[in-house]
């Protein structure tokens, strides 16, 4: 004869069992984020119509939560691109690609985000380029 | 005739919860057998489901900002129950999934066939004079079962990184389902309550849903004139997810997933001889899901039974 009861005890101690969760909380480290730039390079020249490939390797010894890539203009301050990923991962590869509308001369900064687990901080990594009519 | 009293013990079935769209869902979606007839051994049904659910989250750049997101699911399943013994009950399950959605502007559309699921439930308790209306009767059944990876998993997407509710045909894992169903009548008058827990594992790309709880409260009525029976039902059903896991062996929980959902159900079953139909309607009625940045919609099951 099966003891309702107890089997009853049985099912809730799964349920609770099962209903405990760890989660890594590994202190966040910005400083353990690196961003290696393959495109563009620092000084690059890009002209009207170009197509300016955003790349770049970013990894970290933890969890990145997600990455911003922007590129904006230095001399207004526009962004003139700008896209975001939510991710779960210790490493990405960053590929965008955005065509240069710019007639007047300026310097561009691709700019990546990098938001970790565990924080509230977020670290960013530059680099600059210039556009020519 | 007889068989249509026969059939006043109405043992519910299981409550399980498939996770193809999780709370799934879906969402945070879910299944399950729900009331059905005994006065067959065995049943073979087709069924159909729509979830759906929206999504509007903050952008990670600009806090201002909003991205948003939508899937809407539906799910054919070929299911039915065969009589292992008095004792024993299976049941199986094999579904084919057609989500169509959108996800910040780019249209997704996924099908195929899902998770075969399969649950053996014993009969714990029935009773052997079950077609006398003038008492009170009681049945409670309990297992558990399987969930294969057998539907399409192409590794984690955006939505799963997102927190939403996965929208893929299958989920990459193999998971566990326990549960216990109760029922007890009195003169064609009703109650079911039913809970199921899922225990999820980790799928191949180390991701990992959110265990399930499953659970609801039925109150039903038997109606019943010649061959014909009509059991109309109402009543309220509670989900609860855990958070889901981006990496399991690494313990990344990803807090912006799972939650919690209240359902209020109603519906109606019709029997005719060896042939029955099902349709049943549910309204979120309380819900916090992923941060509150998902909101279920209503969902709609109807099925058709061949009894024998």
């Amino acid at each position: 004869m099966i003891n309702i009861p107890k089997s009853l005890m049985v099912f809730a101690s799964i349920l609770l069992m099962a209903s405990c969760q760890k989660k890594d909380t590994t202190p966040a480290d910005l400083s353990k984020v690196t961003v290696t730039f393959a495109s563009p390079l620092a000084g690059q020249v890009v002209h009207v119509n170009d197509t300016v490939q955003v790349s770049a390797e970013v990894s970290y010894n933890a969890e990145i939560i997600g990455v911003g890539i922007q590129i904006i203009d230095t001399a207004t301050s526009d962004v003139v691109f700008a896209e975001d990923h939510d991710l779960h991962t210790d490493h990405y590869s960053i590929d965008e690609s955005w065509v240069n509308t710019l007639t007047d001369s300026t310097v561009l900064c691709a700019k990546v985000t990098v938001f970790v687990a565990n924080s509230d901080e977020r670290t960013e990594r530059l680099t600059y380029f210039t556009a020519k009519p | 005739m007889r068989s249509l009293l026969i059939a006043i013990f109405i043992i519910a079935g299981s409550g399980y919860y498939a996770q193809a769209c999780d709370l799934c869902g879906c969402s945070a979606s879910s299944q399950y057998m729900g009331i059905l007839p005994q006065f067959h051994k065995h049943f073979i049904g087709i069924q159909y489901q729509y979830t759906g659910f929206t999504a509007d989250q903050p952008s990670l750049m600009d806090p201002a900002g909003h991205e948003r997101a939508y899937s809407f699911n539906n799910t054919m399943q070929v299911w039915g129950r065969y009589h292992v013994s008095d004792r024993l009950q299976l049941f199986g399950f094999i579904p084919y999934h057609t989500n169509n959605g959108d996800d910040a502007g780019s249209a997704f559309k996924v099908k195929g066939i899902g998770d075969v699921s399969a649950l053996l439930n014993a009969v714990i308790i029935k009773d052997r004079n079950d077609t006398d209306f003038t008492t009170w009767h009681q049945a409670l059944l309990a297992g558990g079962g399987i969930k294969a990876s057998t539907g399409k998993y192409t590794g984690i997407t955006t939505l799963d990184e997102e927190g939403l509710p996965n929208v893929q045909a299958g989920t990459g894992s193999w998971d566990f389902i326990v549960n216990a169903n109760y029922t007890v009548r009195h003169d064609g008058v009703g109650l079911n309550a039913d809970a199921a827990y899922t225990i999820t594992t980790a799928g191949k790309a180390g991701y990992k849903y959110g265990n399930r709880l499953n659970s609801g409260l039925m109150a039903f009525y038997w109606l019943r004139k010649n061959n014909f029976s009509l059991l109309p039902q109402a009543g309220i059903r509670y989900e609860y997810s855990l958070h889901d896991y981006d990496n399991y062996s690494r313990k990344w929980l990803n807090e912006g997933s799972g939650g919690t959902i209240l359902f209020g159900t109603v519906g109606l079953q019709a029997y005719y001889k060896r042939y029955g139909a099902k349709v049943m309607y549910s309204i979120p009625v309380a819900q916090h899901y992923a941060d509150n940045d998902v909101t279920v919609k209503p969902r709609l099951e109807t099925s058709l039974f061949f009894l024998f």
